[in-house]
């Protein structure tokens, strides 16, 4: 069934998923649209810029990078406050000239309680997209495919996986044919190195 | 995008029937309020005098802020904005009316710059600033900020008219040319009028971040304006096709990061002067932070930047054109009570006064004002017909 079809990685491996590239986003927009529509539901999209719509056509959930950002800034006044006022109003009240040690000093420690929460807000945000994508990550099988690998901004490529319930390579081919997609691929995963 | 539309939205003019008899209701209004401004000016000619400068700093500083969006709309090659760019230079061309309602202030000036009265013989400080803190320098200089930012705002909106008419390119790049030119001219002229007109009012006290504020303060109010124009012009059956839930977004953004903006400038200002106690510095907020001055002063800090910014952090509520409106609304209150702790503490130094005084100026140049903006909005196009980037705009996807 599939012999007419390129294949990338090695034959002998399972495959991974079947591969194909459309020229416009509009292509790759309606591609899932239909995907959907048939009932699949493990493809991934790989763009070269960010696709308006495509995440609200994928129906990807709200991320949860939101929340890590507001935990890590609200962890980070904490620290902030405890630092700056357990030391210098409990401990060892620091009288600096002649200001009181009351709510109204409030304003000498809020730079510091901005710029820690910008700090660990910021990391928290590449961190958490870091591990939230998946990273760090040595390989992608759809690396197997020279096409993508090699340059893939040359188009908006879709990936439809081979652990799919719905998953065939007849049906799958049948179907990136219709939708006119280009250089649908059988993508294999690789002999892994000895 | 996937559902983009090719054709461009036809433009639209404004029908007089919705504003029925508000137009003359705002006329009236106007009359009546100069009369009562006029009447009890004459009674307590100092109290006129701040109160007009007052009402009018709020409102230059909405005409000046819309006309900063509309040159950072050029200066950027902004598309989203297309849409409601003509009713910013519809606004920020008021300008000439805003100069010729202020020229009272010109009789009474001594009353609230008191410098002007005081005599540099007797008075060393004013002595070693006469160089710049003239009265015949002081009027240069504010004829120049009005013929500046008027003859700017009028060259803008000419250019962009012209192109409704022949849709050639050309004058976009003008009206770029125009803003490359205005943006440092202009932050230096802006700074130089609140030094003139706001820091003015006690000459002792410099705050060399008093101009970013008193901007960063246009800026928002401006948003708000313009946020509450486009939801009136919607609900009226306007402007649908170039102004979509997507432009919401990017308003809501727009009104989170000022209104952040302004926090940070205003908290900075108070910072350093508190932390370096010097007296000439900190007389400005002692003055503003004791008795009923106080409780003003937390207000602003809670409603203009705690509960924008608590109300803005969402995302989903930012696409609703009602939540922003009401959002805006709140903010441009706060505005106003923002320039009058910076200006009424000047004459009522024992605590907050409030006089009828107060309210007439600001109803009364607001509905003059408010009038001219009505009669200018049918004249012309509600947004620039043929700019080259309004498909563009229509289809803003945020």
């Amino acid at each position: 069934m599939s012999h007419h079809l390129p294949i990338c990685g090695s034959k002998e491996e399972p495959l991974h998923a079947i591969g194909a590239r459309f020229d416009t986003p509009d292509q790759l927009l309606a591609a899932v649209n239909r995907l959907r529509a048939e009932g699949y539901s493990a493809y991934e999209c790989y763009t070269p810029y960010p696709v308006h719509g495509l995440a609200e056509v994928m129906r990807l959930p709200k991320s949860l990078l939101s929340f890590l950002v507001l935990g890590g800034g609200l962890t980070a006044i904490l620290i902030a406050l405890s630092m700056e006022l357990v030391p210098s109003t409990l401990i060892y009240p620091l009288v600096v000239d002649g200001k009181p040690l009351n709510l109204s000093a409030l304003p000498q420690y809020v730079p510091i309680v901005v710029a820690l929460t910008l700090m660990i807000g910021a990391i928290a945000a590449v961190k958490g997209m870091i591990i939230l994508g998946g990273m760090p990550r040595l390989n992608n099988p759809m690396f197997a495919w020279d096409l993508f690998a090699k340059d893939a901004s040359r188009g908006f490529f879709l990936a439809v996986e081979a652990d799919d319930k719905k998953f065939t390579t007849a049906g799958v081919t049948e179907l990136l044919d219709q939708l006119g997609a280009g250089d649908v691929t059988a993508i294999h995963l690789e002999e892994e190195s000895k | 995008m996937s559902n983009e539309q090719t054709s461009l939205p036809a433009p639209e003019t404004f029908d007089y029937k919705h504003v029925g008899g508000r137009f003359v209701g705002l006329c009236l209004t106007a009359v009546v309020t100069l009369i009562i401004t006029l009447v009890l000016g004459l009674g307590d000619p100092k109290q006129f005098a701040f109160s007009w400068l007052f009402a009018g700093s709020f409102f230059f500083t909405l005409l000046i802020g819309s006309l900063f969006w509309v040159v950072v709309h050029h200066a950027v090659d902004s598309a989203w904005s297309v849409g409601i760019r003509r009713q910013l230079e519809n606004i920020s061309c008021l300008l000439p009316l805003l100069a010729l309602l202020l020229v009272p202030l010109f009789f009474v000036a001594p009353l609230v710059w008191t410098w002007m009265a005081a005599d540099p013989v007797h008075d060393h400080e004013l002595a070693e600033k006469s160089a710049y803190l003239n009265v015949n320098f002081f009027w240069l200089r504010t004829v120049f900020y009005f013929l500046l930012f008027g003859i700017v705002a009028a060259l803008l909106r000419r250019n962009s008219i012209a192109q409704d008419k022949d849709g050639a390119a050309i004058h976009t790049i003008r009206n770029r040319r125009v803003a490359f030119f205005i943006i440092p001219v202009g932050a230096i002229a802006l700074t130089f009028w609140s030094f003139d007109w706001i820091m003015g009012l006690n000459i002792r006290w410099y705050s060399t971040i008093f101009g970013i504020y008193l901007f960063a303060g246009s800026a928002l109010a401006a948003l708000c304006l313009i946020i509450l124009l486009a939801n009136a012009l919607r609900s009226a059956g306007y402007l649908g096709r170039v102004l979509t839930a997507q432009h919401n977004f990017a308003f809501g953004k727009l009104l989170l990061a000022f209104t952040l903006f302004w926090s940070w400038i205003a908290f900075v200002q108070y910072m350093l002067i508190w932390y370096a106690n010097i007296p000439e510095e900190t007389a400005y907020y002692v003055l503003r932070s004791t008795g009923s001055w106080k409780v003003l002063g937390i207000v602003l800090v809670v409603g203009h930047f705690l509960i924008p910014f608590t109300l803005l952090i969402f995302r989903a509520p930012k696409a609703s054109a009602g939540f922003l409106g009401m959002v805006a609304g709140w903010i441009l209150a706060m505005h106003l009570l923002d320039l009058y702790t910076m200006i009424l503490p000047v004459l009522h130094p024992e605590g907050f006064d409030p006089a009828v005084l107060d309210i007439a100026a600001v109803i009364a140049i607001g509905s003059t004002l408010g009038a001219l903006f009505l009669k200018k909005l049918g004249d012309s196009p509600l947004w620039p017909s043929r700019d080259p980037r309004l498909a563009e705009a229509a289809n803003y996807n945020d």
